[in-house]
């Protein structure tokens, strides 16, 4: 049987193994189970103009993690607004539908003492219309105004308000050719 | 010896023509100060140029602030003159031939300042030409642009047209220097010949006609700016013809005023009498009463359902910021101003001078005495006073306030009985500086309301405060208004001269440089 030449040297030895044990516990300690650890946001937008965000949150593990809190924000002017709070399932998914404002920057955030956070930037629909054929179907779908008070120029809108301004000021160079008369009619 | 030359103008038109070229101390101390407001409006505004608009109140979600009330404000008070001009020539009002041009000289000077404002609230005058070269078409700031555009052009034809016979009078007048000079391009050749009065009368009929639709859309356009959002306080229906009806409320009441100014400052009795403001009086009581009823219609409705939406905006309005500001424009702009111009016409309130408590002086004693009980005493006092019921006491002095209020109203009707003119100048300088403030409750406290809260900014942000920037160029602006106005009576007669002729008040028959080609006080009236 092996012995070590001394004592000392074996206490030496196994407080050295001890010590690395602990550095190798220390630096490999797995988080605890069921910690979020990862955020993985998806977006998606409905042919009904609206946003599915999906945010799957894992663990260190890459284990799902149910009844985490999710928090849903958009970035507005003055911030970041909360615009949905949804617990995950057994999958680790947590879903909100958002309406079209929330265009732009979306973040998700879980978790109660580590915060982790997922950051993504939703394109706005006006990209995606480019492709279609304007036209009244296109601007009711993207438009809350139907019809002819839209975002977009509207040929009639254009018509009438150049219709009105054409009759006062046709009207007001009448007055000035009447006023050109009167000069001219001095005698 | 040459015989003497008749003079052409009866002595009501000397006195106005006098007022052309004669100027007392007074004027020019007007002058000196409003030159002097209108020089420290200057210096603020070259202050925001350099430190930007950080230096107002304005901030993210307060775009809109004391600018834009003064622009909705001077818009408002534009209406008045064209559209009453417009409208009382249309029905051949007589009474109307002293007062139109005032209106209309009003409309000119209070289009040109409230067309400033905007500029000045955008911050960045070199980014104006952007408005036209990326405007949309689809947003009511660019419909405004164009209507303000026809508006100010349209008018100032219509105050132009009017004043060519008088103006030719002028030239015949004034043998030479810089007013000849003027008068001759400005009347273009007027002789009076039937031909040209048969021009001028077709312009007019054409202007009066066309100059009311124009008019009524520029503040529906106005109203449009903030009627057409979403925001809880402007969504609404009815804000074109209520910011119309309330346009013409405070532009009468800006003209009876300024009736009462020219009057007194050039002697003008003989061409606007009592009758005058008596028949304006009609106009605004008319008018208000029609304000009055847009404004309960346009509260009642959201505050009946009082959504959730709405909530916030309505109670900063009724109890809450802005109480103050929005009571006193419905009760000192709204309420005070008719029953002073309606309440001392009634035979009962001569009899008032017999009661003994209905007198001005106990009334003035007791509210003065009052005035500094309510306001010394409670800062005199500690904050613990021992008094049980301190709420009771620290609600107490709004009823009191308000009993102290009617008895000296009730007290002074007697007073305004005896002078209607003072009654309807107090009226209308209430109603205007009603109108204003009222400008301001529409504007600010819906921005203070936002759908979206306003996250991470500073708590100073939440409160709309102007700063001096502000105020000095709202001074500058008035005295801006006041100034083109005062030197447009000094540049041209402020009566019509020739349409008062017609009013049934002819001079002496005359052959005198005016008479000689044509007879400007023929010109019939469209």
């Amino acid at each position: 049987m092996f012995r070590f030449p001394s004592p000392v040297l074996r206490r030496t030895l196994w407080v050295q193994a001890a010590l690395l044990a602990l550095v190798m516990l220390l630096l490999t300690s797995p988080a605890e189970a069921g910690e979020p650890a990862r955020l993985l946001l998806q977006a998606e937008t409905a042919a009904d103009g609206t946003i599915r965000a999906t945010a799957v949150v894992t663990d260190q593990q890459g284990a799902p993690v149910a009844d985490a809190a999710v928090t849903f924000k958009v970035r507005t002017t003055f911030g970041w607004l909360t615009v949905a709070e949804v617990t995950t399932d057994r999958r680790g998914r947590a879903e909100a539908t958002l309406s079209t404002a929330a265009a732009g920057e979306l973040s998700a955030e879980t978790g109660d003492e580590t915060v982790v956070r997922a950051t993504m930037l939703i394109a706005e629909r006006r990209s995606a219309a480019l492709r279609l054929r304007p036209g009244r179907e296109v601007l009711n779908g993207l438009s809350p105004q139907p019809g002819f008070i839209s975002p977009y120029l509207v040929p009639l809108q254009i018509a009438i308000v150049g219709l009105i301004l054409a009759g006062v000021w046709s009207t007001y160079g009448y007055v000035v050719w009447l006023l050109h008369r009167i000069r001219q009619d001095r005698g | 010896m040459t015989p003497r030359r008749p003079e052409p103008f009866a002595p009501r038109e000397v006195q106005l023509l006098r007022s052309l070229t004669e100027s007392g101390p007074g004027f020019y101390i007007l002058v000196g100060g409003l030159v002097a407001v209108i020089a420290w409006g200057i210096i603020a505004y070259i202050t925001q140029l350099r430190y930007g608009l950080g230096v107002t109140g304005l901030r993210d979600n307060f775009m809109w602030g004391v600018y834009i009330t003064n622009f909705v404000f001077f818009i408002g008070v534009s209406h008045v003159g064209a559209l009453m001009s417009a409208i009382l020539r249309i029905t051949g009002a007589e009474w109307r031939r002293p007062v139109t041009r005032m209106a209309e000289a009003i409309t000119f000077a209070s289009l040109l300042m409230g067309a400033l404002m905007p500029f000045v609230d955008m911050g960045r005058p070199d980014r104006i030409l952007n408005l036209f070269l990326h405007g949309r078409l689809q947003s009511p700031l660019l419909w405004d642009i164009m209507a303000i555009a026809t508006y100010l052009t349209g008018s100032t034809l219509f105050l132009f047209v009017p004043m060519i016979p008088d103006i030719a009078l002028l030239r015949d007048r004034f043998a030479a220097g810089w007013r000849r000079r003027l008068y001759s391009v400005l009347s273009l050749g007027w002789r009076g010949s039937p031909a040209q009065q048969h021009h001028l009368e077709r312009i007019m009929g054409i202007m009066a006609v066309i100059i009311i639709p124009v008019a009524v859309s520029v503040h529906t356009v106005v109203s449009w700016i903030f009627g057409m959002t979403l925001r809880a306080g402007w969504n609404s229906t009815i804000f074109g013809p209520y910011f119309v009806s309330g346009a013409l409320f405070s532009g009468a009441a800006a003209v009876i005023v300024a009736m009462a100014a020219f009057r007194r400052a050039y002697r003008l009795e003989e061409y606007i009498t009592e009758s005058h403001f008596r028949r304006m009086g009609y106009l605004v009581i008319t008018l208000g009463l029609a304000y009055a009823y847009f404004t309960l219609a346009e509260y009642l409705t959201p505050a009946y359902k009082m959504a959730a939406t709405e909530r916030g905006y309505l109670t900063a309005v009724f109890s809450g910021q802005f109480a103050p500001l929005f009571w006193f424009t419905q009760i000192g702009g709204l309420l005070v101003p008719l029953f002073l111009l309606t309440l001392p016409r009634i035979p009962v309130v001569a009899r008032f001078r017999h009661v003994p408590l209905l007198r001005p002086a106990p009334a003035l004693a007791t509210v003065a005495t009052s005035a500094i009980v309510f306001l010394l005493l409670p800062r005199l006092l500690p904050p613990a006073a021992g008094l049980g019921g301190l709420d009771v006491v620290r609600n107490v002095p709004a009823w009191v306030a308000t009993g102290l209020g009617v008895w000296l109203f009730l007290a002074f009707l007697p007073v305004f009985r005896e002078r209607p003119i003072v009654a309807a100048v107090v009226a209308g300088v209430l109603v205007n500086i009603g109108a204003w403030i009222k400008r301001f409750v529409i504007i600010v406290p819906t921005l203070q309301n936002p759908f979206l809260p306003i996250q991470r900014a500073p708590a100073g942000w939440a409160i709309y405060r102007p700063t001096w920037v502000e105020w000095s160029i709202t001074a500058a602006a008035v005295s801006g208004f006041v100034l083109i106005y005062l030197l447009f009576s000094k540049v041209f007669p402020i009566v019509s001269i020739w349409e008062t002729r017609e009013e049934g008040v002819h001079p002496e028959p005359s052959r005198g440089p005016a008479a000689e080609h044509g007879g400007i006080a023929d010109v019939p009236v469209p």
